[in-house]
């Protein structure tokens, strides 16, 4: 009889073989398996058009990603950055008594690693804060700098401790209170859109074209979306830093006890 | 031989070995942490996927256009660019992706806080023996 184990082994290795016969056949193929073709993007056509144009009606957003993400399907980030909160709010909820206790001590890091980290944090910092604001017209947005900022407050607890960042740095009421007011301000912006649309009765759905009253060098600003993207940012940056220093005291004391 | 199809149809058979490693990982291993990677190891290939889906092989540019506005440019854009709605899609798998994550993590930290195990083995046949005990006392 095979035993448990080596039954096991040998169905990892059928999948290989599989994998390794299908690659030598496809390396004879001369076809691409999935057609990365231009035919046929009627939607996508859609979303270049109107993203994009100072003689026309559009969302008035040159990076097109962003305009699909905060414009042409908003209501569903906004649902989407709601779900994020819940799932951090779940996690604090089991694990709230260790919050409001003192956290453990470790040791820190040498001299060296901490020089380097006070240079390179503060550009990190302003990579994070310029991919959010800058969002409309290039690629990134509140969601990638708001991961690199919340990035920057892990390091800083490796490389000191994580008591001394809890203690002098940030608090969790303070990072809590920052994530509330980034949903709420996404929320507003949102609720103020959806409202402007009803009075007004337009054709077009919740647009930025309500929000635009700065004009630069000819072409307007969509100051909407700047303000979505520093909303998220802060309330991505502040949830990733809360549930790192929970998992991190989390573990401590599960591996202490 | 096109070398770009090759190089691109190993790119595709890849991210297909990576899922079919990480369903294995995740039937097969019975540490419930290590089946949370296998999880996490499955939405990040089909992410990558997702976006494979999006690129064009002929001169493909980024999805943005140009400042100032440059017309042709953005009748370029309608050919040359790659996908924007793959890419704006899996943001959102992220986000979710994440937030289950997160919240799987918890629960099997709680779990190992309460039954001091993660082993799914070891969780069953506590929760069988507990089973047993009630029908005894019964």
């Amino acid at each position: 009889m095979v035993s448990k184990v080596s039954r096991r082994v040998i169905v990892l290795f059928m999948l290989l073989a599989i994998v390794v016969v299908s690659s030598i056949v496809i390396s004879s193929l001369n076809m691409l398996l999935i057609p990365l073709t231009i035919e046929e993007r009627v939607i996508v056509d859609y979303f270049i058009k109107y993203s994009y144009n100072p003689y026309n009606l559009s969302t008035s957003t040159p990076a097109i990603v962003n305009a699909i993400v905060w414009i042409f399907r908003g209501l569903d980030t906004v649902y989407e950055t709601i779900v994020f909160y819940t799932s951090i709010v779940v996690s604090l909820s089991i694990y709230y008594e260790y919050l409001t206790e003192a956290s453990r001590d470790r040791h820190r890091l040498s001299l060296i690693p901490r020089t380097v980290a006070r240079v390179s944090l503060v550009a990190a910092l302003t990579v994070g804060v310029i991919l959010a604001i800058n969002g409309y017209l290039s690629p990134g947005g509140g969601f990638q700098g708001g991961a690199i900022v919340s990035a920057l407050i892990f390091t800083l607890a490796i490389l000191y401790s994580t008591s001394y960042v809890l203690s002098y740095k940030v608090n969790y009421r303070q990072l809590i209170i920052l994530r509330s007011i980034g949903l709420l301000g996404i929320l507003s912006i949102m609720t103020y859109l959806v409202v402007h649309t009803i009075i007004a009765k337009p054709i077009l759905r919740p647009s930025t074209i309500y929000l635009q009253w700065l004009v630069v060098n000819g072409h307007p600003i969509p100051i909407a979306i700047i303000l979505y993207n520093i909303f998220e940012l802060a309330t991505v940056a502040s949830g990733f830093a809360i549930l790192y220093l929970v998992i991190i005291v989390a573990g401590y004391r599960v591996s202490s006890s | 031989m096109n070398q770009q199809v090759l190089l691109l149809n190993l790119f595709l058979l890849s991210i297909i070995t990576n899922i079919i490693i990480a369903v294995y990982g995740f039937i097969w291993r019975p540490n419930l942490v290590k089946k949370i990677i296998a999880l996490t190891i499955i939405n990040d290939s089909v992410c990558v996927l997702l976006v494979y889906t999006g690129y064009r092989t002929v001169n493909p540019v980024p999805p943005v256009h140009k400042i100032p506005y440059n017309i042709s440019y953005s009748r370029e854009l309608l050919v040359r660019s790659v996908d924007p709605l793959v890419q704006a899609f899996v943001l959102t798998a992220i986000v979710i992706g994440l937030a289950f994550t997160i919240f799987l993590s918890v629960m099997a930290l709680r779990i190992y806080e309460l039954s001091g195990t993660v082993n799914i083995h070891k969780l069953l046949s506590i929760e069988v023996f507990e089973r047993e005990v009630e029908v005894v006392e019964e």
